[in-house]
C-alpha cells in the first residue's frame, strides 16, 4: 500500500495534499525516482545543533544513502563523518522493535496495548496516591518540535504538573538563562552567516572542530578568504581546535570569569568602549554573591537584582586587573591587554562563540553574561559579521526543549509558568483552564532524579535520551532508579542502552525519518522533514506512544488532530506570531531548507533587534532589545564577579577532571556506537593525560590509570599523544562509553540560577593500575 | 482500502494544476542530487604526525598534488581533512607509515 501509493506522488503538493487527507501517517516524503531507483528527500541532519542538510536516498524502503545537501544554506553540501554515515545508525543488529515489560530480572515481549495499559495504570495509580507531581518525564532537545510539544501539553495541560525537563537542562540551560537575564528573550541576534563576514573570533571552551565540525569549516574556510581572520582559542585542553587557531590561551579552569572582568576592565579603564551604545541600549545591574553550587537536595536559589550606574559598574572592575588575573589564570598580563584591545579595535568585526565550557559550569549564566557585556560595551552586537554566538550540542535544543519549553518552568515562545498572563495565554491556545497550569515549577533534572532517588518521584518516562549514562554523579542516580518501593520507569529508544536495562517498561521507537519530523538548530533556523521510511518491527513514533498515555489517562481531547504534525504545528505556531519568534506556516518548511525565526510575511530574520533586518525594529530605531520591555528595551551588562569552582583539586585528588565529546562519537554513543565505522575510528573512551605528569606516576602511553573521584573510580587507558592534549595537572576524558561511564566521577554540582550541572571541573586522583 | 484510494485519486486530481509548478522546484531537485557528495573515502593509513604543529600541512603534504602515491585531493581548500575522512582499517602496504 504505501509503496504504490509512494509512486503517485510526484510533487511535493500532491504529497502535503495526500499526507493532509491521510492523517499524515503515511509516506508523505519528497520522492521521486532518480537514478538505481533510489529516492531521495531532505532531513536536517539527526545529531549536533550545527542543522546541517542531508540528502536521504532511500531504496526498498531502506535507507541506503545520505549526502551532504548543496542547497542547505548551513553546510553547502559539507556534512562531517557522523552525517556522512546517518544512513547507518538506525540499522544497528540491535534495534528495539518489540515493548518490553519487566518479568524479576527479565524483560519480556509485550503487545503495545499491554504496556500502554501497564504505563497508563501505574500513572494513574501514582497520581490517585501521591498527587501529580508523583510522575515525570524526562525528554530531550533530540524531541522533533511535534514530540516535545505534545509531553509538555500534555503534562501541564492534562495531567498538571510541571514535571517535565529536557536533557538539555545538561546542556544549554545556562546558555537560556544568560541571554534570559541579558536580553529577555532566548537566542542568540547573530546566526552562522556571522562565520562567514566576521574577522575576529574568539572561542571560549568549545572544541569547534570536533563537535560543531561544518561551523568550524566555514570559519577556516573564511580565514583561507581573507588574511585578516584571526581565531583565538580560549581552553583548559590543546585540542584539535587549537591547533588549527592562530592562537591558543590557556587558561586555568573557572577562571573564565575572571579573565572576562579583565577584559572588561582594560576597556573601561582605557575608555576603548562605544560610549554611544551604550548610552542608547544598555542598563548595569548586579545580583547576589555567593551563590553556592546546588549540592544538598532542594536546593533553592533566587537572584535579587539590583540596578548600578556605570561608575559603580567601573568600581566593581577595579579588582580584576590583568596582573591580578593573569595570576589567578595564568594567562600572562600582556597577552590579556592583547586580548581586550583586540576586542575593542574599531576595525574588526568580532565574534565569541561558545559551547559547554561556559554552559556546564557553576556559574554558567554568569560567564554567560559576561561574555555578553563585553560586545555590549564595544557596541560590536547585533551586526552582521559581529556577534556573539551561543552554539547548541543537540539537533532541537533550540527548537523543541528551548522555544517549545519543555522546562519545568517554561511554556511556549519564552513563556513562563510563574506568571499569570502566560499560564493564561497557554491555557486559551491549549483549550484548557488557566488553573489547570500549576504556576509553581517543580524539579530543574537533577532535582528530579534526587526526587526519584528519594522517592517523591515515582513514575518517570524517558525519552529520546539515556540519563542513566548522562547525569553527573551518576551512581546515586542509577542507584536510586532501583530502589523498588512504588517507582515505575519507562524509556522510550531506539537501541537497548544504559538507560532501558534499569527500566520496567521499554518502548521501541521510530527515529530520524522514520518519522515526520521539525528541528530547530542553534541559529533560529527550523527545519522539517517528512517519513521517509517505516520503523522496523512494531516500533512507534514517541509522538504517538505520548498521545497513547494521554488518550488512556482520559486527556485524548487535548489532541484532536487529523494530520497530526501540521495542525499541531499550527497551534503550536499561535504562540509564536507576534512574539517576535514569529515561525513561518507549515507548509513553507516543506519545502525551504530551513527558515530562520522571527519569520515574517515569508522572509526569514538574519539578524535579530536590528533595523533593516529585523521587522519588529522600525526605521530609525538602529538596534533595539524589544524584548527586554522591563529594562526599557535595554540589554543589561551584569556585574559578576569571579568565585571558584565547586571541588577544586587538592592533596588528595590533585588532578582536575574534564569530559567532553570527540569527532566521531555523538553523546553516550548509542547510534554513532553503532556504526562499524566510526567504532574503528574512535572505539572508547580513554584518559588524556599531560606527559610529565604521566611520568611522575610512571605511566606511560597505553597503560591503564585508575582514576578516582570522590563519587567512583574507573580504569582506562592513558593517552599521552592523542588529538587532544592534557595541560598539567589537568585531564580529559570523553563520555560517550557505555563501559566506561566517566560520569560516576563527576560532581552533582550546578549553576544555582540555570541548574545546568558543570561536567568540565572536578577534582580526582590517578593510580597506575 | 477503496475508499483511501480514491480519495488519493481525489487529492491527485486537485493538486494537478500545482504539478507543473511543483515539478521545477522539486526538493531535493536532480541537480542537487547529483551534485551532493556521500561518504568520503577512509584514510587507509595511520594519520600522520603533525607538519609544524598542523594536521592539514602534514595531510596536504601528500594529498595536495597527490604525492608519494597518495590520490590527489579534489578539494585541498578544506582544509579541516579528518573532520570527514576517519581511520579506516590500516593496509598492510601503510602499516609502517605514520605513527598510531
Ligand atoms: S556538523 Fe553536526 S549537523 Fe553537521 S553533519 Fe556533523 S553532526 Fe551532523
Amino acid at each position: 500500500m504505501a509503496l504504490s501509493r509512494r509512486d503517485f506522488l510526484k510533487a511535493s503538493a500532491a504529497a502535503a495534499a495526500l499526507a493532509a487527507a491521510t492523517g499524515g501517517r503515511l509516506g508523505a516524503t519528497d520522492v521521486h525516482a532518480a537514478e538505481g531507483g533510489i529516492r531521495w528527500g531532505k532531513a536536517p541532519c539527526r545529531f549536533c545543533g550545527t542543522g546541517c542538510g542531508v540528502l536521504v536516498g532511500v531504496k526498498d524502503g531502506r535507507i541506503v544513502a545520505t549526502k551532504g545537501d548543496p542547497a542547505a544554506p548551513v553546510n553547502k553540501g559539507l556534512n562531517c563523518i557522523k552525517g556522512y554515515f546517518l544512513s547507518k545508525v538506525l540499522y544497528g543488529k540491535d534495534r528495539l522493535t518489540k515493548p518490553l515489560i519487566r518479568k524479576g530480572n527479565k524483560m519480556v515481549e509485550a503487545s503495545w496495548d499491554e504496556a500502554m495499559d501497564l504505563i497508563a495504570s501505574k500513572f494513574r495509580e501514582s497520581i490517585a496516591k501521591h498527587g501529580p507531581d508523583s510522575v515525570a518525564m524526562f525528554g530531550s532537545g533530540q524531541w522533533t518540535v511535534f514530540e516535545g510539544y505534545a509531553a509538555a501539553k500534555l503534562f501541564k495541560a492534562g495531567i498538571g504538573t510541571n514535571n517535565i525537563e529536557p536533557n538539555a537542562r545538561f546542556c544549554m540551560a545556562s546558555a537560556v538563562t544568560g541571554f534570559m537575564t541579558t536580553f529577555n528573550s532566548d537566542e542568540p541576534m547573530g546566526c552562522y552567516d556571522d562565520l562567514d563576514l566576521g574577522d575576529t573570533y574568539f572561542l571560549w571552551g568549545a572544541n569547534m572542530a570536533e563537535c560543531h565540525p561544518v561551523l568550524f569549516s566555514r570559519l577556516i574556510d573564511n580565514r583561507l578568504k581573507n588574511p585578516k581572520v584571526k581565531i583565538i582559542d580560549f581552553g583548559t585542553r590543546f585540542t584539535r581546535t587549537s591547533q588549527m587557531a592562530d592562537k591558543y590561551i590557556r587558561f586555568n579552569p573557572q577562571t573564565d570569569l575572571a579573565l572576562l572582568n579583565a577584559i572588561a576592565h582594560i576597556i573601561v579603564r582605557d575608555r576603548l568602549y562605544d560610549e554611544n551604545f551604550i548610552r542608547k541600549h544598555v542598563v548595569f545591574k548586579k545580583g547576589k554573591t555567593n551563590i553556592g553550587y546546588g549540592l544538598e537536595d532542594k536546593f533553592k536559589f533566587a537572584d535579587d537584582p539590583k540596578p548600578m550606574t556605570f561608575d559603580e559598574y567601573r568600581e566593581f572592575l577595579k579588582p580584576y586587573t590583568p596582573e591580578y588575573v593573569s595570576k589567578l589564570s595564568g594567562v600572562p598580563a600582556k597577552t590579556i591587554e592583547e586580548v581586550a584591545r583586540l576586542y575593542a579595535d574599531k576595525s574588526r568585526k568580532v565574534n565569541s562563540l561558545w559551547t559547554m565550557g561556559f554552559n556546564q559550569h557553576v556559574r554558567g549564566t554568569w560567564v554567560n553574561n559576561l561574555v555578553y557585556n563585553v560586545h555590549l560595551l564595544t557596541g560590536k552586537i547585533c551586526k552582521p559579521g559581529e556577534n556573539p554566538m551561543s552554539l547548541t550540542g543537540q539537533p532541537s535544543a533550540c527548537g523543541t526543549a528551548r522555544e517549545v519549553g519543555t522546562f519545568t518552568h517554561r511554556l511556549p515562545a519564552d513563556m513562563v509558568v510563574m506568571n499569570e498572563e502566560h499560564r493564561k495565554k497557554a491555557a486559551e491556545i491549549w483549550g484548557v483552564p488557566a488553573e489547570k497550569i500549576p504556576a509553581k515549577p517543580t524539579y530543574h533534572a537533577t532535582e528530579m532524579f534526587r526526587a526519584l532517588d528519594r522517592g517523591d518521584i515515582k513514575v518517570l518516562w524517558v525519552q529520546v535520551t539515556n540519563p542513566f549514562q548522562s547525569a553527573p554523579n551518576l551512581s546515586r542516580y542509577r542507584k536510586g532508579a532501583r530502589k523498588g518501593g512504588d517507582r515505575f520507569i519507562i524509556v522510550s529508544d531506539i537501541y537497548p542502552t544504559r538507560s532501558t536495562e534499569l527500566a520496567d517498561v521499554v518502548l521501541p521507537s521510530a527515529s530520524w525519518v522514520e518519522k515526520e519530523g521539525f528541528f530547530g538548530n542553534a541559529e533560529r533556523r527550523g527545519q522539517q522533514w517528512f517519513k521517509m521510511v517505516e520503523p522496523p518491527g512494531e516500533a512507534r513514533n514517541d509522538l504517538w506512544q505520548t498521545m497513547e498515555l494521554a488518550r488512556r489517562l482520559g486527556h485524548g481531547n487535548l489532541f484532536p488532530y487529523k494530520y497530526v504534525e501540521k495542525e499541531m504545528f499550527e497551534e503550536y505556531r499561535k504562540f509564536t506570531l507576534g512574539q517576535g519568534k514569529d515561525l513561518a506556516p507549515y507548509e513553507a518548511y516543506t519545502k525551504a531548507r530551513g527558515l530562520r525565526w522571527p519569520v515574517v510575511n515569508g522572509k526569514e530574520t538574519l539578524w535579530r533587534y536590528t533595523e533593516g533586518y529585523d521587522p519588529y525594529v522600525k526605521a530609525g530605531e538602529g538596534v533595539k532589545f524589544y524584548k527586554n520591555k522591563p529594562n526599557d528595551y535595554k540589554a543589561v551588562i551584569w556585574a559578576r564577579p569571579y568565585e571558584p569552582a565547586a571541588e577544586a583539586p587538592d592533596r588528595q585528588y590533585p588532578f582536575w577532571l574534564c569530559t567532553g565529546r570527540v569527532l566521531e562519537q555523538w553523546h553516550t554513543g548509542t547510534m554513532t556506537g553503532r556504526v562499524p565505522e566510526l567504532k574503528r575510528a574512535y572505539g572508547g573512551a580513554v584518559c588524556e593525560i599531560h606527559p610529565e605528569d604521566a611520568k611522575r606516576l610512571k605511566v606511560k602511553h597505553g597503560d591503564k590509570v585508575r582514576v578516582t573521584s570522590r563519587r567512583g573510580s574507573i580504569v582506562l587507558t592513558a593517552d599521552l599523544r592523542g588529538r587532544g592534549k592534557a595541560e598539567k595537572g589537568n585531564v580529559f576524558v570523553a563520555f560517550f562509553d557505555e563501559n566506561k561511564m566517566i560520569n560516576e566521577l563527576c560532581i552533582d554540582a550546578y549553576c544555582p540560577i540555570s541548574g545546568e550541572p558543570d561536567y568540565k571541573k572536578c577534582a580526582v586522583k590517578l593510580e597506575k593500575a | 482500502m477503496k475508499k483511501m484510494l480514491s480519495l488519493a485519486i481525489l487529492c491527485m486530481a486537485l493538486a494537478l494544476p500545482l504539478m507543473a509548478l511543483a515539478d521545477e522546484e522539486e526538493v531535493p531537485s536532480a541537480k542537487e542530487i547529483s551534485e551532493a557528495e556521500g561518504v568520503p573515502p577512509v584514510m587507509p593509513h595511520a594519520a600522520p604526525p603533525l607538519k609544524n604543529g598542523s594536521e592539514e600541512a602534514a595531510c596536504l603534504a601528500c594529498h595536495e598534488e597527490g604525492k608519494n602515491g597518495a590520490p590527489q585531493s579534489p578539494h585541498a581548500e578544506r582544509r579541516a581533512c579528518t573532520q570527514c575522512h576517519v581511520q579506516g582499517e590500516i593496509k598492510e602496504k601503510h602499516k609502517k607509515k605514520g605513527k598510531r
